[in-house]
């Protein structure tokens, strides 16, 4: 671990209750999150609410961040990623199915303009390698926030099949990626 | 880093499906118990997190309005000296700026500044719902505390009453609230001193202010005491 790093060493403040280091915190990163929120849940108003339950989790939670061995910017994101999935579902389950069917497969959907971007980190070129034509599924349940049943009615298969594969899938990225 | 044993390709998996927030509810509820028993599992998970992260890595930052950070802070430390977001946004309403200004002014021009015993404090008591609203400021030149009330009123048959909170000690009653726009409710020395850090609030009792020396109905507003 890098203690070196200022969002780190912001995080473990913020952990101590100092107030300066979280107000330096949120200065240095809400910005990025606030992306990501966005980017998962397409509407100003709900990334705005999810990013003020982001830092409040950040504010109670800094302690915590030590023991999970994750990068700093990485502790963030995952809050910021799954409080907006959270978000998205509880709308869509309070969403009828027909306002569900005309938000599937807007052109050009999130995934391919993602795919568009020249820069291919690692975890890209892992995913693209399964080369299968549901390659995009780990980036839709990661940014779209697809269940098993949304990916099973998209891919049209049975809800065991999809799973089967999709971990099958995941060991394949995990051994791409050296882990 | 430490290093882990191996842990098997089908713990792999459901590590990753615990990542993304695939697991079903039962599987995710016993899984969890493994992660805090299991460190070869965590650092697993930390593994698929930072890689997972990653596919936000082309996602273009967005500046969040500047209200927000406000409303953390409103949120998560509601009895604490605002910070400067706030202090702006104090100045939001005309009437407040102009009953500061006048009431500065006139303490500043009427005064020695000598006589001046303490520091200004002033405040805007609101409801959640912004119904009422209502400005207040503190005069150490004749110990008083002015309200100018903007928005909202009692109820009929009822009095609005003021109240100043301390951290660890019962609400003190400043008085019941005039019903004109403006009331003045004076401050004794003592409670003049525990001032900075301290809250208003108004509360809704019967007419003639509470029978018991607290507050006996809703609290309607509240309002940080600032430091000028």
């Amino acid at each position: 671990m890098n203690h070196h790093d200022p969002i780190e060493s912001l995080i473990s403040q913020t952990a101590l209750g100092q107030r300066h280091a979280f107000d330096s915190l949120y200065s240095l990163t809400s910005a990025r999150l606030f992306g990501v929120c966005l980017r998962v849940l397409n509407n100003r108003a709900e990334a705005e609410d999810v990013l003020q339950e982001v830092y409040i989790t950040i504010w109670q939670k800094a302690g915590s961040y030590a023991v999970t061995g994750n990068s700093p910017m990485t502790w963030l994101i995952t809050i910021a990623r799954n409080r907006s999935i959270d978000m998205l579902r509880k709308r869509r389950k309070n969403m009828g199915p027909e306002v569900l069917e005309r938000l599937v497969d807007p052109t050009p959907g999130p995934e391919q303009q993602l795919l568009q971007k020249a820069v291919k980190n690692q975890l890209d070129t892992c995913i693209d390698a399964l080369q299968d034509d549901k390659a995009g599924a780990v980036r839709r349940v990661y940014l779209e926030g697809d269940s098993y049943q949304d990916l099973a009615s998209r891919y049209n298969v049975p809800l065991n099949t999809m799973r089967t594969w999709l971990r099958r899938s995941l060991l394949k990225i995990k051994e791409c990626l050296g882990q | 880093m430490i290093e882990h044993p191996p842990i098997s390709p089908e713990d792999s998996a459901t590590v990753a499906e615990y990542a993304l927030g695939l697991l079903p509810e039962a599987e995710a509820t016993s899984f969890v118990a493994r992660l805090n028993q299991e460190p070869a599992l965590r650092a697993a998970l930390a593994n698929w997190q930072n890689d997972l992260a990653t596919l936000t890595d082309e996602i273009d930052p967005v500046q969040p309005p500047a209200h927000l950070k406000a409303a953390v802070d409103q949120r998560l430390f509601p009895q604490a000296t605002p910070n400067l977001w706030s202090r702006i946004g104090l100045w939001r309403g005309w009437a407040l700026a102009a009953t500061l200004t006048a009431a500065v002014l006139a303490a500043l021009y009427f005064q020695p500044s000598e006589t001046i015993t303490g520091p200004f404090f002033v405040t805007e008591i609101r409801s959640e719902n912004a119904e009422m609203q209502i400005a207040a400021l503190y005069d150490p030149a004749n110990n008083t505390l002015t309200l100018n009330r903007t928005k909202g009123g009692a109820l009929p048959d009822r009095a609005l009453e003021l109240w100043l909170i301390t951290t660890g000690n019962a609400p003190v009653s400043l008085g019941v609230m005039a019903l004109s726009e403006q009331s003045r409710h004076s401050v004794t020395p003592i409670l003049a001193r525990a001032l900075n850090g301290a809250a208003l609030a108004i509360s809704d009792e019967p007419l003639g202010g509470s029978p018991t020396g607290q507050p006996t109905g809703q609290v309607l507003a509240t309002g940080a005491l600032v430091q000028l």
